[in-house]
């Protein structure tokens, strides 16, 4: 058995008054068999959604020998004994026994996070749910991790920020492109202007898909449809707008691919602009939505922003721009997408940032770094008001398209100038009980 | 002459005018063409230069409101309210807060509506509405930060229903105000665990907004309150840190 150190990780996480171990831990020598460090050096985690997502997700933070995962959350009771399922066969093979129990499930997340065990929780559920639970996290002294895109709404972005640094918590979005060495390469490319000085950036989404009208169902077995619903506005159940691609498509939960997709791609153009805790101050364009059907948001779109450095973008489908994102200055280009960089000159791509130059925060694994900054403290390379702020620029291109005229933006106050109803679309009302 | 499948077609595509997709609508429910409905936002968005156009269509949805309509499309009537609606349409908005299947897309607009009319709308519901109603109308109070709620907040924060005190303990911390502070200090003594949880998170959003009113002196005593009181690290690390910002960066000692 490992030597027991006087002050362990978690005790510095949470203070020795909270690091007493709850039921669903296994004993502490059980698991330093395996050469992992011993469980109280381990980050307790908790899964929320653990659909394909959050299941993706969740077996990338079981790669890390030094997390334990102890407990499940969905609102589907199939994924629930699957997510178990699959963590209790990890851990008994890692053990080399026949069993291993040791994992609980929840369909309510409030029960989940009131366990003072868990250190940190992976979030992956649908985007209308995403603020409410990294807020109620945050409020019960968890670190996060949440899927992209961060929110539904720019108030609920706002809400779950305030809540993140007012309780002091370790946050992670899940805009993964931030720690893959091409993203980081051609941000360095143009903060160094290397191409010159950048004018122009251009970026390019996948879109939204459509779906038929389809007709009320019948709620399937063991699948907590009130809750899956939440703070959205009723709908009769139907497969569709529950499974995956569709609800990703549906304005009720989501704004569709404009920041569903695109957010990862916005969020590179604000890192290697050196707008990440800004946005632009000028929006305007159009898009087109499904002129009928369950799925209403954009199958197409072009929007022209402005930033205050006079830096202009285009965000479109990646049709109208290509798929990646291109930053465009007075000397050259570069143009990155996962797996693939070029730029012009071509020399570019085999330069090296010398050490006078902008380098940018590093990171070769977007989980790991997270845990990482869980065991320092120290932040993460995509916070949270780094994440509010790109998929504030989602919103601020749906909100264009919706209204289809020019818009101002004051970052600063998060508010439009000058146009009243265009802040009407800032919130939305959510649901009894649920709030920010 | 056309044939009857030409005229059909172009029938069709023939652009509805307010009265005609108003009334299309009144019949819609969920899992029917959304074709109509379309058409309606369409017009909204379209009329926004048009303040003739705009009055049409909100005179059209009141209509459809107290209509019998389908409960499908006061919802979708409620969401274009969300967008358009102006203080005339908060009584009949507020008509519906007691109802269980249209209260919350009642609040969908209300909350979007500017000036005291919504306010006064959602305030007088708190006498009507009951249970997970009652706790909606309370959020949407909070979401408005209506300073004029703050009294029968503060009374629902100690009442019996601890679900409906928690709503209304987040609703005081959201409005922020020196009163507000007052009321959940007074509230927190004799809360449940479970309710004292909330009205601390609700007494830091409190004093987070005072002190973005330049009120650093009221925020600096909620935090050395919770910093005192906090049973768990992160609360009170987040009441120190709300402490040192209320304090300023040159000071060291207690105000």
């Amino acid at each position: 058995m490992p030597e027991r150190r006087g002050v362990t990780r978690r005790d510095f996480l949470k203070g020795a008054a909270a690091a007493v171990a709850g039921p669903y831990l296994i004993a502490p020598s059980a698991l330093a068999v395996s050469g992992r460090p011993a469980p109280s050096d381990r980050i307790v985690m908790g899964c929320i959604g653990v659909g394909g997502m959050g299941t993706g997700d969740m077996r990338d933070f079981l790669g890390n020998a030094d997390v334990q995962i102890v407990a499940a959350c969905d609102i589907d009771g199939r994924r629930r004994q699957v997510a178990k399922k699959g963590l209790e066969q990890h851990y008994a093979a890692q053990l080399a026994k026949g069993t291993y129990k040791g994992c609980a499930t929840y369909n309510d997340f409030r029960e989940l996070l009131a366990r003072e065990d868990i250190d940190a929780v992976s979030i992956a559920t649908p985007d209308h749910w995403h603020c409410l639970l990294g807020i109620a996290a945050a409020e019960a002294g968890k670190d996060m991790y949440i899927e992209k895109p961060l929110s539904l709404t720019i108030a609920e972005g706002r809400a779950l920020s305030d809540a993140v640094k007012r309780y002091g918590r370790v946050f992670q979005h899940g805009t993964q492109q931030r720690s893959e060495g091409n993203f980081r390469f051609a941000c360095e490319l143009a903060l160094n202007e290397r191409i010159g000085k950048l004018h122009t950036i251009k970026v390019g989404s996948p879109a939204s898909g459509e779906a038929g009208v389809e007709p009320p169902m019948p709620v399937p077995k063991d699948f907590d449809y009130d809750m899956w619903l939440g703070p959205a506005p009723w709908a009769p159940y139907t497969e569709k707008r529950c499974r995956t691609p569709h609800w990703y498509f549906i304005s009720d939960y989501t704004i569709g691919f404009v920041s569903g997709w695109g957010v990862h791609h916005v969020d590179i153009a604000q890192w290697g602009n050196g707008t990440q805790l800004t946005t632009p101050i000028e929006i305007e364009g159009r898009g087109v939505f499904p002129k009928d059907g369950l799925c209403d948001t954009a199958t197409a779109w072009r929007v022209e922003c402005k930033y205050a450095n006079g830096v202009k973008m285009i965000y479109a489908d990646n049709k109208k721009e290509r798929q990646g994102v291109r930053f465009e200055g007075t000397k050259g280009w570069v143009w990155v997408k996962r797996g693939e960089i070029d730029a012009q000159p071509k020399s570019l791509l085999t330069s090296v940032i010398g050490p006078n130059e902008v380098h940018l925060y590093e990171s070769k694994n977007h989980r790991r770094n997270f845990l990482d900054c869980v065991k320092t403290r120290k932040q993460t390379i995509a916070p949270v008001e780094v994440a509010h702020r790109s998929t504030t620029i989602c919103h601020l291109t749906q909100i264009a398209l919706l209204t289809q005229r020019k818009l101002e933006w004051d970052p600063g106050r998060e508010l439009f100038v000058n146009d009243p109803e265009a802040n009407r679309y800032i919130s939305r009302a959510m649901r009894s009980p649920w709030h920010l | 002459m056309n044939s009857v499948s030409e005229v059909t077609a172009a029938e069709k595509e023939r652009p509805l005018g307010p009265d005609e997709a108003l009334k299309q609508i009144a019949t819609y429910n969920y899992g029917q063409s959304r074709k109509s409905l379309i058409v309606v936002t369409h017009l909204v968005r379209d009329s926004y230069d048009d303040a003739e156009r705009r009055k049409e269509l909100r005179k059209g949805f009141i209509a459809l409101l107290r209509s019998d309509a389908t409960t499908d499309c006061k919802r979708f009537v409620c969401k274009q309210l969300s967008i358009i609606g102006a203080a005339k349409e908060a009584p009949a908005l507020a008509n519906l807060l007691t109802e269980e299947k249209l209260s919350h897309m009642a609040r969908f607009a209300l909350e979007q509506i500017p000036g005291s009319a919504a306010d006064a709308a959602l305030r007088d519901s708190l006498r009507k509405a009951k249970g997970k109603l009652l706790i909606g109308v309370i959020n949407s109070l909070g979401v408005r930060r209506d300073p004029g709620a703050v009294g029968a907040l503060s009374e629902l924060v100690t009442g019996q229903e601890e679900a409906v005190s928690g709503a209304a303990a987040a609703a005081l911390g959201k409005i922020g105000d020196a009163e507000a502070a007052g009321a959940l200090a007074k509230a927190g003594a004799k809360a449940s665990p479970k309710l004292r949880a909330i009205i601390i998170d609700a007494r830091l959003r409190c004093a987070e907004r005072l002190l973005a009113d330049g009120k650093k002196g009221r925020a600096a005593r909620i935090y050395r309150a919770l910093s005192a009181q906090a049973k768990t690290d992160h609360v009170r690390a987040a009441a120190r840190r709300g402490l040192k910002a209320a304090r300023g960066p040159n000071r060291t000692r207690q105000e």
